[in-house]
């Protein structure tokens, strides 16, 4: 316990300590610029710490700053391998929510001083809740706009990446009210290109669909990884059995406006397939097994090689792979 | 004689053939960028020059890697 608390003891008095004081130019959130050397950030109060070119000690509060500039500009000054240095830019990055800087910051600072691991921890577990709170409010912000799709995508991703967040739980709820919503939505939306004709036959289809993208959902409601995977894998098969229906369909209807028809509905169905290899990949990276992560993305893009979202995660992916870092893809 | 001054000339090409056909890093070959928005602030951006640490210089709201701080005349 001595151990842990000496380090944690010194970080504390350093945690004043000052950054490298280069001159800067900071942004306010009002538009002026401000030509000062940056002394110290204090992450217990959010404030920078400055002193003017005229020699004037000065301080701002996060809330007065554009703090992504002020972090674009500060970054650059911070020696890359001083660890302190880069622990002070993080918290800095996690205070103006710059989240994926901040992970990527903690670690390098980390791995430049063990003896930082359980400064880093402490930080890490406020960034987490930091991080779960920032979801849920683009979650309600994209509710209060009617913007399901974006609701659901950050319900989600709280639900993948955050499962151990209180607002993890309530996600999972809301999830009930978006999740299935958008999905059939896009499934009307390639009804309305289909002829009479086919909406008939693609009857069997639109029901496996529905079972799919409930499994899918359930998957992301469920609490343990074993139930989560079951009902992913359960989605994973009616996909396939939907892309066979697509299938024998295409070589019933030889009309070329039905083929292109049947292709809408393959879309929807690929893209519904392709989110439930990104779950399975986040399941993966949250227990860091980066090989089953990748086996999932590859299979994603397998479906479809050009997709954004599966090409991000699989760079991801490598990236933490290879630089040890700290799971949070 | 000839055999051998074409050796170079062979090696030279083997290298360049073994070069072309190496599997390219996927590494976010085709992300576009997408620092600025929200998720990208949240789960990090996978273009290329900000994975390699670098900021890219076609977005003005990437605030990944590094920028040189011109100093003024007489610092």
């Amino acid at each position: 316990m001595r151990s842990l608390l000496r380090p944690v003891a010194f970080l504390a008095a350093i945690l004043c300590l000052t950054l490298a004081a280069s001159a800067a130019t900071l942004t306010l959130k009002n538009g002026s610029k401000i030509q000062c050397k940056v002394e110290r950030y204090d992450a217990a109060t959010k404030t920078l710490f400055v002193r003017t070119e005229a020699g004037v000690a000065a301080q701002y509060t996060l809330d007065q700053l554009d703090a992504r500039s002020v972090y674009l500009v500060n970054a650059s000054l911070v020696p890359p391998d001083d660890a302190q240095a880069q622990f002070q830019v993080a918290n800095f990055a996690r205070d103006a929510e710059l989240f994926a800087h901040a992970v990527r910051r903690y670690s390098q600072a980390e791995k430049l001083d063990p003896a930082l691991k359980p400064a880093v921890e402490v930080e890490m577990t406020k960034l987490k809740r930091a991080a779960a709170a920032a979801c849920m409010r683009n979650a309600r912000a994209a509710v209060a706009r009617n913007d399901r799709a974006e609701a659901a995508k950050w319900l989600s991703t709280l639900v993948e990446k955050l499962p151990d967040e209180p607002e993890a739980k309530e996600a999972a709820q809301l999830l009930d009210q978006h999740y299935a919503q958008v999905r059939s939505q896009k499934m009307a939306a390639a009804d309305a290109k289909a002829s009479d004709e086919l909406k008939r036959d693609a009857e069997k289809v639109r029901k496996r669909y529905d079972e799919m993208v409930e499994k899918s959902k359930q998957g992301l409601q469920a609490r343990g990884d074993s139930q989560a995977r079951g009902l992913f894998e359960g989605a994973l098969a009616d996909g396939q059995a939907v892309l066979g229906e697509l299938d024998a369909l295409a070589k019933k209807h030889s009309d070329p406006q039905v083929q292109e028809s049947a292709a809408g509905y393959r879309a929807v169905v690929v893209e519904q397939m392709v989110d439930v290899h990104l779950h399975i990949a986040s399941l993966e990276t949250v227990k860091s097994d980066y090989r089953g992560a990748l086996r999932a993305v590859n299979k994603a893009l397998s479906l479809d090689p050009k997709n954004e979202r599966a090409l991000s995660a699989r760079a991801r992916i490598e990236e933490a792979s290879s630089q040890g870092w700290r799971r949070w893809i | 004689m000839r055999a051998k001054s074409l050796l170079p000339i062979c090696g030279a090409l083997f290298l360049w053939i073994v070069a072309s056909c190496e599997t390219p890093s996927s590494k976010g070959a085709d992300v576009p960028c997408r620092c600025g928005t929200p998720m990208a602030d949240f789960e990090g951006c996978a273009h290329p020059t900000c994975m390699n640490g670098h900021r890219n210089p076609a977005n003005p709201d990437c605030v990944c890697g590094t920028i040189e701080i011109p100093h003024p005349k007489g610092n």
